[in-house]
């Protein structure tokens, strides 16, 4: 047995090593990447994983709990690693969380201070001689160890053999083996989750020393009789094709440029659902509520802002599912292959383009994904070059500018020319984000040592429904309950800055306004909002772009979240013309100076305004992110101005061009 | 040199005890030994190790009093792979013979896979003789009747005991429908522990 | 770092002795459709991609296969241990093979 590991108590301290009733029983799952530890996490636990960090780093934490027989037992989904011999953050937190000699830095989180009670090693049938190094290094932390052989079902598939219970004798250790989707396999697992010090342990532990432990390994598997099973013909044959240098790079590049086409397709429908239920909402306002000002404040600032938001939601969860069910199905790491030598070029490795590639439906995870990389050079570098990704925030802004730019209909045969600038913007903010990755990896000193490259490729697998729904789901959550708040939060401010402040009937008949024009009044008062004053006072710095105080009024806002330059801009329309927003956007006049009664949006004012959106950094939610992943404010101070600067220099450049051009 | 594979299994029954599986057919001879090569004898000589007994496929060692397998596992593992690169160096204390190893084999093959394989198909397996390496068994129950029971015999049974012992003859039922599908002729001391054929 | 890890973090990489080896290779230089017997990693020059590339099962003793390389010819596929995983150039480097015919 193991005296010294104390199950810990949820509220009174260690009673000293006895399982009671009501008393908590922590595990922790280790496993290398790809071995089915999440799968099993997720059915251990169900969805409920609470999230958080790792203190001190920016390493995401999940953690789960279950009942057995009436005792709680709270289950740690560990990051994937190879070794205890770590290289990176991830491998390093692994190791410190199974180091039993721990200092106990945090008192205040028991759960933290002390090792697991028990350990679950996920181990792959079908790369079992790889695994049985990993468990060597575990077993020598001496803690309670459970083994959970995964994917016997493609073992058995693909001609191999193994018996468990010689595996069992041979190890030491008790061994259940888990098919993904098997409830009876999960039973006799839960069965043993309750009390890790009655587990069995090595009498002998395994040698670390190189030579002795590839003996030992090939002795476990003799004694198991393990036969390795054949080459998977399927995932063989695919790559054939997907990996070929022309074919697979082809079908690479078709496959991301039709995923663009198919997210304004499908998506389309669900977002002018959402649309039409919140003008339903708005006009339920407009009929019940009376008080003008607070009509105006429910219809346009919160079902404005919140419906702003979740409009966005399809597009998101599209994105983040493809991203999901590419990983699963192991594409991920075939794309990250075909993409390294070009990732390499801007000083980055092909795990570098999942991260970019998830900035494409919001930088936030994107940046987050870049924990992956081993190297924090890489990391930093990938950090800066995220937010240039096109992500999805840019989309509605993108939209209703080339609205404005190019007619709808618009387009050589299947493909729309809407569609095809859209593409363009794009292409135009992933190349930008891979000269700022240069430039960041090269100018950013050694924030480590150059790590070795290298990288799985799993047989093509199935991904469990439930593991594609857990990831979808816990990204829509986390992006939602992070920008949506901010976005909201903004888009009342604004409204208020808008609106005040408030002018009285008296005020705007003494002002010379005729009160029962809705359009003039509510133009007056937009005028001398405090709004306006922003807007105003920053014309000196805009004006060159071709900019008037309103546009500058949406572009101020989007510092805070880029979907509030749309929102704003129709705040400002609807105050123009309250019937008819979108045509007073089109024929939005300039109020003074030398354009004075000529078309605000002129095409060469937005595309301006697309070359700024495509560069600026404009949402406080990833500068809080950079700030949290990079360690300090140095990185995105330095990425916020030289993107501010870079984008007005775009800006104007494409105002001139495209004004010679007209 | 690449050290011989082995690994060390628990003995049920005895903690003080552990089996250190190894491939079959190293030795020659089985029981407690009289003297090993110098690395392991060290280990027997100042008490750390109680016994050391050759099996078929495995060595089987006893920890000596006071001491624990905590501590000293390391060194009688590296102790033990080490002595086992030159199993010509290890002196029985009973020489005795190739019927006696053959005998251990099938005994083990009886109580293991492929005996409890015959047994939970209804049929019994029980050594009846031992001769010049040769085996008789009689395969009863179910397996009188059975269609499958020369199959049996030399696919599974014959294997499991080649596998613990590769000098062994002929492995034959005294019901008749002898299996004679070994090979002659001088075998390879070096065998795996596998379990299917053909 | 924990006990383990430091313990971990000082082994060294023992060669491996191949009868009869037609002469060592990098497997840098070998291309696709060639395998062969892991014979040695750079413990000396790198000792910390040496320690993980036995972690990832390039062990001295193992069969190693060349499967495929990405366009630009860089990085490169190879089926060791049961399992296929792509090295770069950089790493492939470190690891001393011989060819098996």
């Amino acid at each position: 047995m193991h005296p010294g590991f104390d199950h810990g108590l949820t509220v009174a301290p260690p009673d000293g090593g006895a399982t009671t009733r009501g008393a908590t029983v922590r595990l922790a799952l280790v496993g290398s990447p790809n071995s089915g530890k999440t799968t099993l996490f997720n059915a251990l636990t169900g969805m409920h994983a609470k999230t958080g960090n790792y203190p001190g780093v920016t390493v995401a934490r999940y953690e789960g709990s279950t009942r057995v027989n009436g005792i709680a037992v709270v289950v740690e989904d560990l990051p994937g690693t190879y070794s205890l011999d770590p290289i990176s953050i991830d491998e390093e937190i692994v190791a410190d969380r199974l180091d039993p000699n721990r200092s106990h830095e945090s008192a205040a989180d028991v759960a933290l201070s002390t090792a697991p009670d028990g350990l679950l090693v996920t181990m792959d049938a079908t790369v079992l001689h790889r695994s049985l190094g990993l468990l060597a290094q575990v077993l020598q932390t001496e803690i309670p160890t459970c083994v959970v052989v995964t994917f016997t079902d493609e073992l058995a598939r693909r001609q191999g053999t193994l018996d468990f219970d010689a595996l069992r004798r041979a190890l030491g250790v008790p061994v259940v083996t888990v098919v993904a989707g098997r409830n009876s396999d999960l039973a006799a697992l839960r069965g043993l989750l309750a009390n890790p010090s009655d587990w069995d342990a090595p009498i002998v532990l395994p040698p670390t020393a190189t030579r002795e432990l590839s003996a030992w390994v090939g002795s476990v598997l003799a004694a198991a009789r393990y036969e390795v099973p054949q080459i998977d013909e399927r995932t063989r044959k695919v790559d054939a094709v997907l990996l070929h240098p022309w074919w697979g790079s082809l079908i690479f590049f078709a496959t991301m440029f039709a995923f663009f086409q198919v997210i304004f397709t499908v998506a389309a429908p669900l977002q002018d659902g959402i649309e039409t239920f919140f003008a339903y909402l708005g006009s339920l306002v407009d009929t019940y509520v009376s008080n003008p000002w607070l009509g105006s404040f429910l219809s346009d600032a919160l079902l404005g802002g919140v419906g702003g938001v979740l409009v966005f939601v399809p597009q998101i969860a599209l994105l983040f599912l493809m991203i999901s069910v590419l990983e699963g199905i192991g594409y991920m790491s075939r794309a990250a292959f075909l993409m390294d030598k070009v990732m390499s070029t801007a000083g980055l490795e092909g795990r570098a383009f999942v991260a970019l590639l998830s900035s494409l439906a919001c930088a936030i995870p994107g940046i987050m994904a870049t924990r992956t990389l081993p190297s924090a050079r890489d990391r930093l570098a990938t950090m800066i070059a995220a937010p240039l990704m096109t992500c999805s925030a840019r989309l509605p802004v993108y939209i209703l500018l080339i609205g404005l730019l190019v007619p709808t209909g618009a387009g050589w045969g299947p493909v729309s020319t809407q569609g095809a600038v859209m593409f363009g913007l794009y292409l135009a903010g992933a190349v930008a984000a891979m000269a700022a990755a240069w430039i960041a990896s090269h100018v950013g000193r050694g924030a480590g040592p150059l790590l070795p490259f290298y990288m799985e490729m799993p047989p093509y697998r199935m991904p469990s429904v439930r593991s594609v729904a857990t990831s979808v789901w816990g990204s829509c959550k986390t992006f939602l309950q992070k920008i949506g708040k901010i976005i909201l939060g903004t888009t009342i401010v604004l409204w208020l800055l808008l609106n005040l402040p408030a002018q009285n009937d008296a005020e705007m008949q003494a002002a010379g306004i005729d009160t029962s024009n809705a359009a003039a009044t509510s133009e007056h008062v937009l005028n001398n909002s405090y709004a306006a004053g922003v807007g105003k006072f920053v014309e000196p710095v805009f004006d060159p772009l071709g900019f008037d105080w309103r546009i500058n009024i949406g572009v101020v806002a989007s510092l805070a979240a880029r979907e509030v330059f749309v929102a704003t801009l129709g705040q400002v329309a609807a105050a123009q013309d309250p019937e008819n927003p979108s045509t007073a956007l089109q024929e939005m006049t300039v109020v003074d100076g030398p354009r004075a009664s000529q078309p605000l949006f002129t095409a060469p004012v937005v595309a301006a305004l697309l070359a700024f959106f495509i560069f600026a950094l404009q949402c406080v939610s990833t500068i809080a992110v950079l700030r949290r992943e990079s360690g300090s404010w140095k990185w995105p101070t330095i990425a916020f101005t030289s993107y501010f600067a870079l984008a007005w220099v775009a800006a104007f450049a494409a105002n001139r061009i495209v004004g010679a051009l007209m | 040199m690449t050290p011989v594979a082995t690994h060390p299994e628990a003995v049920p029954g005895d903690d003080r005890a552990l089996r250190w599986v190894t491939q079959a057919g190293l030795f020659e001879f089985i029981g407690e030994i009289a003297h090993a090569p110098d690395a392991l004898q060290a280990l027997v000589d100042d008490g750390t190790l109680v016994r050391v007994e050759v099996e078929p496929a495995a060595v089987l060692t006893s920890i000596g009093l006071g001491r624990t397998w905590r501590d000293e596992g390391a060194r009688v593992r590296t102790a033990i792979c080490t002595a086992l690169e030159t199993p010509l160096m290890w002196v029985a204390r009973d020489p005795g013979e190739l019927d006696d190893i053959v005998r251990m084999a099938v005994v083990d093959a009886i109580a293991g896979d492929s005996g409890k394989f015959i047994r939970s198909h209804g049929g019994e397996v029980e050594l009846v003789s031992v001769h010049g390496g040769d085996v008789q068994v009689r395969l009863g129950g179910a397996c009188e009747h059975c269609p499958a029971f020369a199959f049996t015999l030399s696919s599974r049974f014959e294997a499991d005991v080649r596998a613990r012992c590769p000098r062994v003859g002929k492995v034959k039922s005294i019901q008749g429908g002898a299996c004679d599908t070994t090979p002659s002729g001088p075998k390879s001391w070096i065998g795996r522990v596998t379990a299917r054929r053909g | 770092m924990s006990a383990v890890s430091v313990t971990l973090s000082s082994r060294t990489i023992d060669s491996h002795d191949a009868p009869g080896c037609t002469g060592w290779t990098s497997l840098a230089d070998l291309g696709p459709g060639n395998s062969g017997v892991i014979v040695d990693l750079c413990d000396s020059a790198d000792p910390a991609t040496a320690r993980r590339l036995f972690d990832l099962g390039f062990a001295p003793g193992t069969s190693i296969e060349v499967l495929r390389r990405a366009p630009m010819a860089d990085p490169v596929v190879y089926r060791v241990a049961g399992y296929e995983i792509a090295l770069r150039r950089a790493q492939a480097r470190c690891i001393q093979v011989s060819i098996t015919v």
